[in-house]
């Protein structure tokens, strides 16, 4: 199966998307991402905690310490009112971007093969 | 907003729980401990790379890594004191020279000419620059009409000159003024008597108020002066009172204030010699006061429409006239840039050399640092962290300088300073925050300049090489980056060597000026009442003493005091140097005539075209290629009238001397016919001893008009009048030189003794192979000549750019210094000879050096 990397700058806006449903420690969220997608994307484990903090500084998430569903310490990330409206807008931002993009992707092609 | 800030820690544990919860899930979907844990690690990528983007991520990262550089810095220079202390102390002397010079333009530049509440003081200044605005006619006007000028003061430019009291003492120049301008300058009361009143412009009563300079010279501040009258040039004057002006602006600072309205009853002292007294004649300066509430702005605006609604037929200057606060940068923006760039260009070289001589020496600190810089970046810095670290330890080193310059600046009175140009009476000037920006900003570009090479000599490195301890550059001899440097040091120091050589060549002009100085006595005229002789009368009487040869007079004396005229054709506007002078003039002084012919008795009652005669440099400036006789030139005469001239003959150059500002000291030279009644000077050639022949001539003088003139020939009038100026340029230049020269031999050495220890391997084994002393010398000093050489010959081209360009614009006090061969073979060979014995004890040392020892140790 072949993985596709994410495009520059979607990363925060999917981080975003996971925590809509309550909050999430950074491995739920690399979990999230990975079966929401159905596998398809790939999240480097690593490039999740640089974007985590610039969302956490940029105000749009809180974290606190809690417990994991197998009781290990583990840090939740927690949308806040600013990251709820971001994602809205972000969105919206996004959905128009792929009905254009996708308005000139869709036409008919020349038959392959 | 939050503000809290997680640790490096806090993350640290995060992540690990992270890898933790991976390796869980991953030992859950059947994977044996060892290799989930193996492909947890491999999902997340780089620990530290993350970790260090996480720090780097940080809020106030920034903050605290400068803090982690400055501290670094402190502590590298404590370790190296010596070398700290040496480019401290080197980075000094360019900032402190630098800020030094731009404390004292600064000051120059913008200080208003008042000391009491500048912020209303206003002084017009016409569209062409000059002072002069209005007649007094228009300046009456103007005083009725204004509202938004509390005060409006004037005073004529056409000043008075005559002596006091009986004696034969120096002339006292007075300046006629409106009876308030002495309160609309300063708010300082008298210190005796009182200053002038409005009646005293009424009256016909002669009065005058003195100068505290005066009154202190010439009547040990005598109270009793008060009340008296003191004859002046002939006339009685009544002092009123001593004033108190510390600061005036230029022309205003006098001996006496008298009220313009006497100026018509002492006409005959005016210095012009013409009644510029008159009603119709724009001949004064004006300054004023804002009234509360009034801005220049408002003022300019009010002046336009009162100056725009009747016509002033006087004078052209009133429309567009500029109301400035009255500092040089407020009259003329460009003139003050200009100065600013103009008295900045040696220490600003001077700033370059100290640049590269500390770049020389740290460069040999980068190298020792390679292997410190390879660990740093094998445990994760970053090439641009360690750069910009390095980068902090110089600004911490001319910071350091910087804070010593600034407290020695603070420390010393910028008259002290100035003094080096010559004698000023100029009080502390403490540098103000232009002042402090500019050293800020000279520091840092300081810094960068000289760490800019060290830096990316540290970084070159090849992480293996370095981490084994082997120094990338060993035996590779002079690198490109350090000849570069060497070559910059040698350059900038030929150029101030050049210029100052070439300055001080420059006084042998007043040896041999292009004309006799020796053998010609001057006497200035009397411009005094009961001297019935013209200067042709005196020149014809004087000429029957013996041993005179000939007899002339000028109004000018060539090279002490020169005047000027503008040309309005050919070409745009000129100012040009010019004299007028007698008939015999350029016999006299024994300046040959080379094309057409000298003046003759007979063009003296000539009219129409005035005929004139040019110096050689005159037509080929001008009239290139043309046949300069014949020509018509057109003067800009009295009240705007052209003044037709014609060309009869062409003198040969000569020297010429601080004359006014905007006419080139080219040697463009226009000589006119005097009109037998001007004033001037008399010149008399002589031949033999000048002992026995000056005191018959002062005593024919006296005889025919009862004063005692002092007489001297040029030569001494010259060495008297402007050796002074000439030596404080001297010295200055003097100065500047040998500073340039010590730094780049200490460039030099510094080279050569990092180039010697470099080298001892190679060295060693030259000598073991046989290589005898002198052959390791060679080896040694050649590869440091070829930029010492380039360096020379590149400084000779630069300094001949730079010694035009100062000439152009007269900086030079006097000679052509660019086109001077000794100056540049002085410079070059002054500077090779020390560049070699800089270089002699590091090579000699090499030779000295033991190999068994070299090549022992690892």
């Amino acid at each position: 199966m072949s993985r596709i990397q994410l495009l520059p700058g979607t990363l925060e806006m999917l981080v975003l998307q996971t925590l809509v449903f309550g909050p999430r420690h950074g491995h739920g969220i690399v979990i999230a991402i990975k079966h929401g997608s159905s596998d398809h994307l790939l999240v480097d484990h690593g490039s999740l905690y640089p974007a985590l903090q610039r969302l956490e500084q940029a105000s749009l998430i809180v974290s606190e310490w809690g417990v994991s569903e197998n009781n290990r310490r583990a840090r939740f990330y927690k949308l806040t009112r600013a990251g709820k409206k971001k994602l809205v807008a972000e969105t919206s931002r996004w959905e128009k971007m792929v009905r254009a993009v996708g308005g000139i992707l869709g036409k008919p092609r020349p038959e392959e093969g | 907003m939050r503000w809290f800030r997680r640790s490096d820690e806090d993350y640290r544990e995060e992540i690990a729980e992270h890898v933790e919860l991976e390796t869980q899930a991953n030992i859950d979907r059947g994977m044996d401990p060892g290799e989930a844990r193996r492909a947890a690690r491999v999902a997340f990528g780089s620990l530290a790379s993350v970790r260090q983007q996480l720090h780097r991520g940080r809020r106030g990262y920034w903050r605290s890594a400068l803090a982690q550089d400055v501290r670094y810095g402190l502590r590298m220079i404590r370790r190296n004191r010596l070398l700290s202390s040496v480019v401290v102390l080197i980075m000094g002397l360019g900032i402190g020279t630098t800020t030094a010079v731009f404390n004292a333009v600064n000051a120059l530049a913008f200080a208003p000419p008042v000391s009491s509440d500048p912020e209303s003081f206003v002084l017009f200044v016409s569209e062409d620059g000059t002072g002069q605005v209005a007649s007094r006619r228009e300046y009456e006007s103007l005083r009725t009409q204004t509202r938004s000028m509390r005060q409006l003061a004037a005073w004529s430019k056409a000043y008075l000159a005559a002596p006091i009291g009986e004696t034969d003492g120096a002339r006292v120049q007075g300046v006629p003024v409106s009876c308030n301008l002495l309160t609309t300058i300063s708010d300082v009361p008298p210190l005796a008597g009182r200053l002038l009143h409005e009646e005293d412009c009424t009256s016909a009563a002669l009065v005058a108020v003195m100068s505290r300079d005066l009154w202190r010279l010439r009547f040990t501040s005598d109270p009793g002066i008060v009340g008296k009258s003191i004859s002046y040039g002939g006339h009685p004057l009544t002092i009123v009172g001593v004033a108190a002006l510390s600061a005036a602006p230029d022309g205003l600072a006098t001996g006496l204030w008298l009220p313009y309205t006497s100026a018509r009853q002492l006409k005959e002292l005016n210095v012009y010699g013409t009644d510029l007294n008159r009603d119709d004649s724009p001949s004064l300066g004006m300054v004023g006061r804002l009234a509360p509430g009034y801005s220049r702005r408002a003022a300019a605006a009010e002046f336009r429409v009162l100056t725009s609604r009747e016509p002033h037929a006087d004078s052209s200057f009133l429309v567009g006239m500029k109301l400035t606060d009255g500092s040089l940068w407020s009259m003329a923006p460009a003139d003050t840039l200009w100065m600013f760039s103009t008295a900045l260009a040696f220490p600003m070289v001077v700033t370059l050399i100290v640049c590269a001589a500390v770049a020389t020496l740290l460069l040999s600190r980068a190298v020792k640092r390679q292997r410190e810089m390879a660990i740093r970046l094998a445990v994760g810095g970053s090439r641009f962290g360690l750069f910009r670290m390095l980068l902090v330890e110089n600004v911490l080193l001319s910071g350091i300088a910087a804070l010593v310059s600034l407290a020695i600046l603070f420390l010393t009175p910028t008259g002290a300073l100035l003094s080096l140009w010559g004698p000023v009476s100029s009080t502390a000037i403490r540098p103000d925050w232009k002042v402090v920006t500019f050293m800020g900003v000279m520091t840092f570009f300081t810094a960068v300049a000289a760490g800019l090479a060290p830096a990316l000599e540290s970084l070159n490195l090849q992480l293996g090489e370095s981490l084994k301890g082997r120094l990338l550059l060993a035996g590779r001899g002079i690198t490109w980056t350090r000849a570069l440097l060497v070559g910059a040091q040698v350059t900038f120091s030929m150029v101030l060597l050049v210029a100052a050589a070439g300055i001080i060549r420059a006084e042998r002009f007043l040896a041999n000026p292009g004309f006799e100085s020796q053998h010609v006595l001057s006497a200035e005229l009397p411009r005094k009442p009961g001297v019935a002789q013209t200067p042709s009368s005196l020149a014809a009487l004087v000429g029957s003493l013996p041993r005179v040869r000939s007899t002339a007079y000028s109004t000018t004396l060539p090279l002490v005091f020169e005047g000027a005229t503008i040309l309005e054709s050919p070409g745009p506007r000129n100012q040009v140097l010019s004299a007028r002078v007698s008939p015999t003039y350029f016999d006299a002084l024994g300046i040959r005539i080379l094309q057409g012919r000298s003046f003759e008795v007979a063009d003296e009652s000539r009219t129409g075209e005035r005929p004139v005669v040019v110096s050689q440099r005159f037509a080929t400036r001008f009239l290139p290629g043309q046949n300069p006789i014949g020509y018509v030139l057109t003067e800009s005469g009295p009240a705007g009238k052209p003044v037709r001239l014609v060309i009869v003959g062409v003198a040969a150059d000569r020297a010429t001397g601080f004359g006014p500002l905007k006419a080139p000291n080219d040697g463009s030279f226009i000589y006119q016919l005097a009109e037998p009644s001007l004033k001037g000077y008399l010149l008399v050639r002589f031949d033999g001893d000048v002992r026995g022949i000056a005191t018959a001539l002062q005593n024919r003088l006296k005889e025919a008009t009862g004063w005692v003139i002092p007489v001297s020939t040029i030569q001494t009038t010259l060495e008297q009048r402007m050796m002074l100026r000439i030596r404080a340029f001297e010295r200055w230049m003097t100065a500047i030189g040998a500073i340039g020269l010590g730094l780049a031999l200490i460039g030099v050495f510094g080279l050569l003794a990092f180039t010697a220890a470099q080298r001892r391997k190679e060295i060693a084994i030259r000598t073991t192979l046989g290589a005898c002393r002198p052959d390791i010398f060679r080896a040694m000093v050649s590869p440091a000549m070829r930029p010492t050489g380039i360096g020379i010959v590149v400084g000779a081209f630069l300094a001949f750019a730079a010694l035009r360009l100062a000439e152009s614009q007269r900086m030079v006090p006097v000679g052509v210094p660019s086109i001077d061969p000794v100056a540049y073979l002085a410079g070059g060979l002054l500077l090779l000879v020390a560049a070699l014995a800089a270089m002699t004890p590091p090579a000699y040392r090499a030779t000295r050096s033991d190999p068994a020892q070299a090549l022992r140790e690892d």
